[in-house]
């Protein structure tokens, strides 16, 4: 294979090419689902081709198929260098890569179980099983559960004489509930997925988690609704991992700071004069973007521009600290890349994307802050969310909320959401959690880029409480 | 691109392939070039091709669907096998009765060969057209310039036999200046008769207006949202409540509703896959011929669009209106469309006493479907209006009011429609620019 892809690499340095690389991917999922007893999806894809980017003159190129072969690599070598010359016809400032060492390498996604090799009939009896804990209650009218797995095989090789080999493995189950009745209808899900193997689904106590989720979607049909008032607000580890997500993954993004994403995504209020210098949080906020972190969906050995998976401070003590970033924007911070650059299989471009993007633990339990809060409302499980395109005002809706007097539980809450602005929320942090109920959760579903691509990430959280938010918003 | 003969003969070969009952074959190709543009210069450039064999078999009332984007002979014959081995492995699907007899399916031509071989530079050019305009104002351009070739063969063995081959363009365009964004964009099955020029200057003149905008406190207003944010506030209706499935699982907002008046009598809104104004395409990912289905008819709930799967359900036969999705088929709409008024845009901001002028959403979502409750900030032009007139640029703010209850008050439609893509691109609907006399903003953002 590596001979073969020197051919690309070759052709497009005959072209011109200043840099180039080449990767190959083939991706292989078998995503089965039950509904209502019934088998709703069943099925195997495969998907595999090469894509090649090739940079002349500061701009760039990038051509993609599905028919690995000399010929085709040759081609698309050829393709990828006009466009990349049409794209340096309308420049404004040089751009430059960050310097990355060639390396000569393989990671393979530590797996204790492989996820293929468990018989498709133990997965649908699994997934059965739990579809069946979950419609138990007669008020359930729609009840789903569902596991992906997936194993993706990618090849890396430049113009610099990188070659890295690279297998990853996924392996992720969701379940919900929607129950109706007293003229409404309420929904309770869970979703986690992992890079790794089948040891994550034996490990989640499943049928608990099912009858949990659907007693809890009943309950919420008759629950009052959440009460709109400012409040102490304390989140789930599931709710806050999306909110980590859209309020701090996002915006940290150094490409969406360049406004590379703003005719879709949206551009970032951490502009470039705010690192090192702006208050993104209080002091219990601390935030790292981790890609090596053990069983992380952002977990990898290296990015797709060939940058090993490292381990990068963004917040500190609340202050802003620095990006995601990929080669080229490094360079505009006189930084090296700390290989974030990821495409969504071989048809795309790489872009910068969230890795597994964590708010690191603090001290004490939920129970201990919830038994320090007078007033407040706990909430978990994402609804809903919105953010405006600069990722500072945001709207989340969760699925279920308790609310909180004098440190004690009081009442089941329905419909509960909760607004505020990004630097606010987060300065209103006074607590966070300790290590024993921080948890890394799987988001498989991060959009973004033109054509959208769909990037895997983790976020890693333990509950936070967050003073004087307001909730109960809507309409 | 694959071309018919190729298809139908990877199609033939899969069908030969197969025990099965029942077994549905179908192609999806698609050829993207795609160039992207920021602070007024391109930075993303890209061209793509890809096609994948979906194979779904039927084994009595078990179904296994398997997928590849090799068409080789032996990779061809593996999916087949592999979709027989997975619907062997289940149990009977009772709601399950067949896959879709084959109907009249008509031909379109929606394939123009000058936008499947528009070329980089001539993106580039049109792209180029927009920076200049730009510069003469001070501004920087962003956005995107796409041309589309799509494919779809599908075949059963009930006798279904379908193809299609179409383009399109997409043009979109942020302008940037100091304080403020503007915004437009233009979609066309043909991509030469998109007018680089004429999408600079409706948003150049957009970002001119949007200038130091100021900050206005949330709450009840009147609103006249342009067809860019029309198309976001339809697309939960179409997204949460048009389809048959969602009303059989009592999810929908039309669910128990039917023949109930459930927003104002201007609100007219149907599906017709066939008509020319929209994306239009002849038959849908299971090739059932597209059908017109009303949905709301002067504000009374009349109907929802069904696949197979739903259709036979009901004793009833596809609307035709099954999209596919990771492997296997939904019921979705495709081609909205919105009954315009009589008014003109500029009619409606001078019939507005006091509110705001929404260009477009940013990322909206839906906290509650039942009632169709959207939220989501403003973004690239919004602008206060009293007594009719356009006084001062706003900061940007966030809606949060039910679909139902904001349609319930529309006061005006305009009269000319436009082809609008959602921002999350779900739909590409026929829509008017949209006055209401109430809308509920729960926030204000700080630029």
């Amino acid at each position: 294979m590596k001979e073969m892809l020197e051919v690309a690499l070759r052709a497009a340095k005959c072209c011109g090419a200043d840099y180039a690389d080449v990767r190959v991917v083939s991706r292989t999922s078998e995503p089965i689902a039950v509904q209502n007893g019934e088998v709703s999806n069943i099925s195997s894809t495969e998907d595999k081709g090469f894509g090649i980017r090739v940079w002349i003159d500061g701009g760039w190129g990038f051509a993609s198929s599905a028919r690995i072969g000399k010929q085709t690599l040759r081609q698309k070598a050829q393709q990828a260098s006009s466009i990349a010359r049409a794209s340096a016809s309308l420049q404004r400032e040089p751009g430059r890569l960050s310097q990355v060492e060639a390396v000569v390498d393989s990671y393979c996604t530590p797996v204790d179980q492989d996820p293929f090799e468990v018989n498709l009939s133990e997965r649908l009896a699994l997934l059965r099983s739990i579809d069946e804990a979950l419609s138990a209650p007669e008020e359930i009218r729609v009840s789903s559960a569902s596991m992906t797995i997936i194993r993706e095989e990618k090849i890396f090789c430049s113009t610099e004489g990188s070659y890295i080999q690279q297998q990853l493995t996924e392996t992720g189950l969701s379940m919900a509930a929607t129950a109706a009745g007293e003229g409404d209808v309420q929904r309770r899900s869970f979703r986690d997925q992992v890079k790794g193997g089948y040891e994550f689904i034996e490990n989640l106590d499943l049928k608990s988690k099912a009858q949990k989720l659907s007693d809890s979607a009943v309950k919420l049909l008759t629950a009052d609704v959440c009460p709109q008032t400012e409040t102490d607000l304390i989140l789930g580890s599931s709710q806050l991992a999306l909110q980590i997500h859209e309020s701090c993954g996002h915006p940290i993004e150094l490409d969406r700071v360049y406004g590379t994403e703003a005719s879709f995504a949206g551009t970032s209020f951490l502009t470039v004069d705010k690192k090192g210098q702006f208050q993104y949080g209080s002091p219990h906020v601390n935030i790292v973007a981790d890609a090596t972190v053990s069983g992380g969906l952002g977990t990898f050995g290296y990015d797709d521009e060939g940058v090993p998976a490292q381990r990068t401070q963004i917040v500190r003590d609340g202050l802003f600290v620095d990006y995601l970033t990929s080669r080229e924007t490094a360079s505009t911070l006189g930084q090296k890349s700390n290989g974030t650059m990821l495409a969504d299989g071989w048809s795309n471009l790489p872009m910068i994307r969230m890795t597994n993007i964590n708010l690191q633990p603090g001290e004490g339990s939920l129970q201990e802050i919830i038994e320090d809060t007078e007033r407040g409302i706990f909430m978990d499980s994402a609804k809903s969310w919105s953010l405006d395109d600069k990722r500072l005002n945001f709207h989340f809706g969760c699925e279920y909320a308790y609310e909180i007097v004098d440190g004690e539980i009081t009442r089941l809450l329905k419909n509960p959401a909760y607004t505020a602005t990004t630097p606010q929320f987060w300065n209103s942090c006074d607590a966070v959690a300790g290590e024993d109920e921080w948890h890394i959760w799987g988001l498989p579903s991060c959009a973004k880029g033109e054509p959208v691509q769909i990037a895997h990430v983790g976020h890693g959280a333990a509950p936070a409480r967050f003073r004087g938010i307001e909730v109960g918003v809507s309409e | 691109m694959i071309g018919r003969e190729k298809s139908m003969e990877i199609l033939h070969q899969a069908m030969g392939a197969s025990d099965a009952d029942q077994l549905e074959v179908r192609i999806s190709g698609q050829g993207l070039s795609l160039t992207r543009f920021a602070n007024s210069a391109i930075h993303q450039n890209l061209t793509r091709e890809n096609a994948s064999l979906h194979v779904r078999a039927v084994l009595g009332k078990k179904i296994g669907t398997a997928s590849t984007n090799n068409t080789d002979p032996e990779s061809v014959q593996q999916a087949v096998r592999k979709a027989e081995k997975l619907a062997g492995l289940q149990e009977d699907n009772e709601d399950f009765e067949s896959l879709p007899e084959p109907g009249h399916v008509g031909e379109i031509c929606n394939y123009y060969p000058l936008t499947a071989e528009y070329s980089p530079k001539q993106r580039a050019e049109d792209v180029r057209a927009i920076v200049a305009r730009a510069d003469k104002e001070g501004f920087s351009a962003f956005g995107s310039h796409s041309t589309v070739v799509e494919e779809l063969a599908v075949m059963n063995s009930l006798g279904v036999e379908a193809y299609d081959c179409s383009t399109y363009g997409y043009l979109r365009t942020v302008i940037e200046g100091e304080s403020g964004t503007g915004y437009a964009d233009s979609l066309d099955r043909d991509v030469t008769r998109i007018n680089p020029q004429a999408v600079a200057e409706e948003a150049v003149s957009r970002t001119a207006r949007a200038q130091n905008p100021r900050r206005l406190p949330p709450g009840e207003y009147e609103a006249v949202f342009l067809p860019y944010a029309v198309a976001d506030i339809v697309r939960f209706l179409g997204y949460l409540g048009f389809r048959a499935r969602l009303v059989q699982q009592g999810r929908s907002f039309m669910a128990g509703r039917f023949g109930d008046q459930i927003t104002g009598k201007k609100v007219t809104i149907w599906d017709d896959g066939l008509d020319g104004r929209t994306l239009n395409a002849p038959f849908d990912a299971e090739g059932v011929s597209k059908q017109r289905v009303n949905l709301i008819t002067d504000g009374v709930a009349e109907g929802v669009v069904h696949d197979s799967f739903t259709a036979h359900k009901e004793g009833m036969q596809s609307t035709g209106h099954a999209r596919a999705r990771r492997g296997t088929t939904m019921d979705m709409p495709a081609n909205m469309i919105m009954k315009p008024g009589s008014s003109s845009t500029d009619e409606l901001i001078a019939n507005t006493e006091r509110g705001l002028l929404v260009t477009r959403f940013h990322y909206t979502h839906c906290p509650e479907p039942r009632e169709v409750i959207m939220t989501g900030t403003t973004r690239d032009g919004i602008f206060y209006i009293e007594d009719g007139k356009i006084r001062y640029p706003v900061r940007n703010m966030r809606l949060t009011d039910s679909v139902l209850r904001m349609f319930g008050h529309i006061s005006g439609l305009s009269s000319e429609t436009k082809l609008q893509r959602d921002w999350w691109s779900t739909f590409t609907s026929l829509l008017p620019a949209v006055h209401v006399k109430s809308s509920r903003w729960s926030a204000a953002t700080e630029f």
